[in-house]
């Protein structure tokens, strides 16, 4: 079964005094586990739009959509809130982090919101840190930490729960071209180890090159 | 931890200054509130506790039928006699007085007068008046023609410790009744009317004055505690039985009872427009803080955090300030309070005012009563949920991208 | 400009209008409580100068901080001429006044004795009876009238001490009873036709009180009192405004308007700290396009005047909005009924039992400089830091 089931999904934005702009027409996609796949396409493509609502943080006006086998326009505010907390992990361009809490609490938060107990957490998020190389910095602030340590952080906090599928929004779009190719291949890393399924956008060619399966869309629909 | 309670600390510091104004406008608040209540409450607690100020009684006896015409001959019987049916409370002071109207004259001019007869060891206790001679002294017991006078008097009638002064009265007979007295000393009551109207003399020149019996007329009793009033006064209505009227202050003074529900009742519209005002900036403050978070927040949900358990973050914030803000004007209240407990804050405009017959000091002593600070606090917290949860639900109510955004 | 300043106002007008109502509620707290207040001392001072005391009064030299029977103005109609020379207009009444001992049957009471014009003085409402025409006709306060068991026709024998220091004897028959402003009065005198009096405590034409009344209806009458003093022999007279008859009164008064200076500033430091957090958001919300204004050539001076100006904006409006709630505030209440909450008299005056709520213009100079200075005052400091910046540096701030 695929883990993200997308049917005939439109988005209408309605905002007052201006007419109704289409962001997504009729997209239908199905993306199966452990795919590293982009969503590629200029700005106002409406890649964003299918990825947040894939993620549940938006609604589509019309069309299906299912991911861990759950259908989201059936559920409700505080049961997609649960399956975010369980079944997605989310990684966005920039402001990832709390800054009032430490690399380590922002990293175990999602565990915290499931009532994980603490040294389980603690050990889970430390084992985390150590595979991406932040050992050091478990109880640093993210302002003191550099803008691709703040993405791993980001990373290490979208898997600790071990979701059925990451959605990363243009995640290396701050960083420079070394950081952000180091940044995807430790992505793909964590893909093959862990099966973890991943899903981009972005626009940028180093990520749509490092992706093995790359979705194109031009105004709010899939083309070829 | 990230608990909303400890992410709510955490985030009242992220603005340092803000947070800081927004405790000192409601600290400020809470400060003023406090005073001004322990002021009032002190005002109210001095006039009901300090009745020696009018030299009058939280609990007062009469004869059945004296009061209002104050006719001399209805009479109880001396104070010795009665003294034993008395039990009062430990610390209770109280005495027996004669009591009538008169004219005093003096070469100078003639004033109506009312006319004390009293055991002046005891009536110094009852009256404050008496504990102030500053010419002269106290009438010794046994003095058969010696008279006190108030200030206020004194100067009217152009006398003083040495000078003759007539007493003029209508005697238990009917017949008219006058006797030439000696000022022994004059006295400075803080309420003029007082210095003005109030002679003394003992209870056996006053009876001989009359032409009465050993009787008395008004039984006065202090006590510690006003509270005890109520109880006091059933105790001796039961011990001394039908032929006496027994009065509590609330009785005789009922303004001053109504005094205490309207105090009250200023403190809290004061209480209503501070925090109205406080809570207006507070609002503002807290709209700001939180809006300029929306993506922040939008973070929080997205990662799957319950819209309730954002707005749990939002209102602990508010709750941290609050109770920080209470802390410390509920303790600069209370030392303020504390210092003019002491000392007693001048109220300027004269030494006392007169209200329906109740004597108030204006030398206040502040009381500082902890429920205020409650009442005040509550205020507070309420106010607190209200400036939390309009912001809060406001974000809430978006779509986590929409939150996102947001810059 | 101002325009300018106007349209920045609304920007984010949630925020605004939180400050504006925030600020409006203080004006309207200061406007009502003045009014309030005045309205009562308007009353208060009404009640005292129509009736037992009058504006200002002329007696014999002393006679204020000493009364005595025998200190009279000898010749009142010298007085009388020079009141008309200095203050046209004013009436003036004569009292004679003493104390004595009042009998009927076997009781009796010490009494005031007044001796007023007929028909002149207002001093006193007849409650029962009617008014002494016969000779040795007397009226009766309603208290006393009850103390001593009088009717209208009863007798009463009043006893005292005349001027020359003979006993002074006499026998009256009650005519009426009355009530006054004064619980002194009702419970305790007695009113005579002046000339009755005068013949009783054997004064001849002396009077002890000129109680003068002005045409207009005012609280100071300090300059007025200053020219009848002018006018008379102050080595025999004086002459007293009501304000020195009855120093706790006014004292109490002036206190009670000092306090209102200290309530102004409260609402000043609340409101002010509201307004300074808002400014200084507005200010740094706006950081990027205060850089662009400055680099196109805004003088500094110009870019303080514009963040003072949307403060003071709001503090126009907030005062429009302060006035209008009290407004609504006072004739809402409409009459307040004292008589319950009070009951009694304050310093020997009776308090008036109802008191007829007005905003009264004198309160809005007070809650416009209020207004003003918080507005001005909160936006400072931010209008400085506004003034103070580097357009290369704001341009970078997003």
């Amino acid at each position: 079964m695929p883990v993200v089931e997308v049917s005939n999904v439109t988005r209408t934005y309605e905002e007052k005094g201006m007419p109704p702009a289409q962001a997504l027409r009729g997209v239908s996609l199905q993306v199966e586990k452990g795919e590293f796949m982009a969503l590629a396409g200029p700005s106002g493509s409406g890649k964003t739009t299918l990825l947040n609502i894939i993620g549940g943080i938006d609604a589509a006006t019309a069309g299906q959509v299912k991911v861990d086998g759950r259908e989201l326009s059936a559920m409700s505010r505080n049961e997609l809130a649960d399956l975010r907390r369980d079944r997605i992990g989310f990684i966005f361009q920039a402001y990832n982090l709390v800054p009032v809490l430490t690399a380590a609490e922002n990293a175990e938060y999602v565990l915290q919101l499931k009532g994980v107990p603490a040294a389980e957490r603690r050990a889970k998020v430390q084992a985390l840190f150590e595979r991406i190389g932040l050992g050091k910095y478990l109880d640093s602030r993210p302002l003191k930490m550099s803008g691709g340590q703040q993405q791993r952080v980001a990373v290490a906090r979208a898997i600790v729960s071990e979701p059925a599928v990451v959605l990363a929004d243009e995640p290396t779009a701050n960083l420079d071209q070394k950081t952000g190719a180091e940044l995807m291949d430790l992505m793909h890393e964590l893909n093959k180890e862990r099966g973890i399924t991943f899903i981009f956008s972005s626009h940028d060619p180093m990520v749509l090159s490092r992706a093995e399966r790359v979705v194109r869309l031009v105004d709010g629909q899939i083309v070829q | 931890m990230s608990t909303p309670l400890s992410l709510g600390w955490r985030n009242i510091w992220r603005n340092r200054r803000r947070t800081l104004i927004s405790m000192s406008a409601i600290g400020v608040g809470l400060l003023l509130i406090v005073f001004y209540a322990g002021l009032v409450g002190g005002m109210m607690g001095n006039a009901t506790s300090e009745l020696d100020n009018g030299g009058l009684g939280h609990v007062e006896v009469f004869a059945k039928g004296f009061r209002p015409k104050r006719e001399i001959g209805v009479a109880m019987p001396a104070f010795e006699t009665l003294r034993d049916k008395l039990q009062l409370p430990p610390g209770a002071e109280s005495g027996a007085r004669v009591l009538t109207r008169g004219l005093a004259t003096s070469a100078r001019a003639s004033e109506g007068v009312q006319v004390f007869g009293v055991d002046f060891a005891t009536e110094r206790q009852l009256s404050a008046h008496l504990r102030h001679v500053t010419q002269g002294e106290l009438p010794k017991s046994g003095d058969a023609k010696g008279v006190l006078v108030g200030e206020e008097l004194a100067a009217r009638l152009n006398v003083k410790p040495g000078s003759k002064l007539r007493l003029m009265v209508q005697r238990a007979d009917g017949e008219m009744g006058a006797d030439l007295f000696r000022v022994r000393g004059v006295f400075h009551s803080i309420a003029p009317a007082i210095g003005q109207r109030q002679v003394f003399v003992t209870e056996a020149a006053a009876r001989e004055l009359l032409g009465l019996d050993a009787v008395t007329h008004q039984l006065v009793i202090q006590l510690t505690d006003p509270k005890q009033a109520d109880a006091v006064a059933a105790s001796l209505k039961a011990s001394l039985g039908d032929g006496y009227e027994v009065l509590t202050w609330g009785e005789l003074l009922p303004v001053l009872k109504k005094m205490e529900a309207l105090t009250q009742n200023v403190v809290f519209y004061m209480a209503v427009f501070v925090y109205l005002l406080v809570g207006l900036g507070v609002l503002n403050t807290m709209l700001m803080s939180v809006l300029e978070r929306t993506r922040e927040f939008g973070v929080l949900l997205a990662l799957g955090t319950r819209p309730r358990r954002v707005i749990q973050i939002v209102l602990s914030e508010s709750f941290w300030i609050a109770t920080l803000s209470v802390v410390a004007g509920a303790a600069a209240g209370a030392l303020l309070t504390w210092q003019f407990s002491k000392a007693g804050l001048q109220i300027p405009g004269g030494e006392s005012m007169q209200l329906s017959g109740a004597t108030i000091s204006t030398l206040v002593k502040t009381k500082f009563n902890p429920l205020d600070v409650l009442k005040a606090a509550s205020f507070v917290y309420v106010m607190a949920l209200i400036v939390g949860l309009y912001p809060a639900t406001r974000i809430t109510r978006l779509q986590p991208a929409e939150a996102l955004r947001r810059t | 400009m101002l325009a300018l300043a106007w349209r920045n106002v609304w920007r984010n007008a949630r925020r605004s209008i939180i400050t504006m109502t925030a600020l409006g509620v203080g004006v309207a707290g200061i406007v009502a409580i003045f009014s309030y207040r005045e309205v009562t001392n308007e009353v208060i001072v009404a009640d005292i100068t129509a009736g037992l005391v009058g504006h200002l009064q002329v007696h014999a030299l002393g006679y204020q901080e000493a009364p005595a029977i025998g200190l009279t103005v000898d010749d009142p109609v010298q007085v009388e001429a020079a009141l008309e020379g200095t203050l046209p207009g004013a009436k003036s009444e004569r009292r004679v006044i003493g104390a004595g001992l009042a009998g009927s049957g076997d009781r009796s009471a010490p009494v005031m004795v007044l001796g007023l014009e007929p028909g002149v003085s207002n001093l006193y409402t007849l409650a029962t009876g009617h008014e002494p025409v016969a000779a040795k006709e007397v009226l009766a306060g309603k208290d006393l009238a009850n103390d001593l068991g009088l009717t209208p026709g009863s007798e009463l024998v009043l006893v005292s001490q005349g001027k020359d220091g003979s006993v002074a004897n006499d026998r009256y028959t009650v005519a009426g009873t009355f009530t006054s402003s004064s619980a002194e009065l009702d419970g305790n005198a007695v009113v005579l036709p002046l000339a009755e009096a005068q013949s009783f405590f054997a004064l001849g034409d002396g009077v002890h009180q000129l109680v003068v009344r002005l045409p207009d209806q005012k609280e100071d009458v300090t300059p007025e009192t200053q020219a009848l003093r002018a006018a008379l022999d102050l080595k025999t007279l004086e002459a007293l405004s009501w304000s020195e008859m009855l120093p706790q009164m006014k004292a109490s008064m002036e206190q009670k308007r000092k306090n209102q200076g200290l309530v102004d500033f409260i609402i000043f430091v609340i409101v002010g700290l509201g307004v300074f957090n808002a400014m200084t958001m507005a200010v740094f919300e706006r950081t990027r396009e205060l850089g662009v204004l400055g680099a196109l050539g805004t003088r500094p001076r110009r870019i303080l005047a514009m963040v003072l100006l949307e403060s003071l904006w709001q503090g126009v409006l907030a005062f429009g909005i302060g006035v209008a709630i009290a407004a609504a505030l006072l004739y809402g209440i409409g009459t307040v009924d004292l008589s319950s909450m009070l009951g009694g008299d304050v310093m020997g005056v009776k308090m008036p039992t109802h008191i007829e709520l007005r905003l009264l213009p004198a309160s809005l100079k007070g809650a416009a400089i209020t207004a003003f200075f918080t507005a001005l005052a909160g936006a400072l400091l931010p209008a400085v830091r506004a003034m103070r910046l580097k357009p290369v540096e704001a341009l970078r701030h997003t």
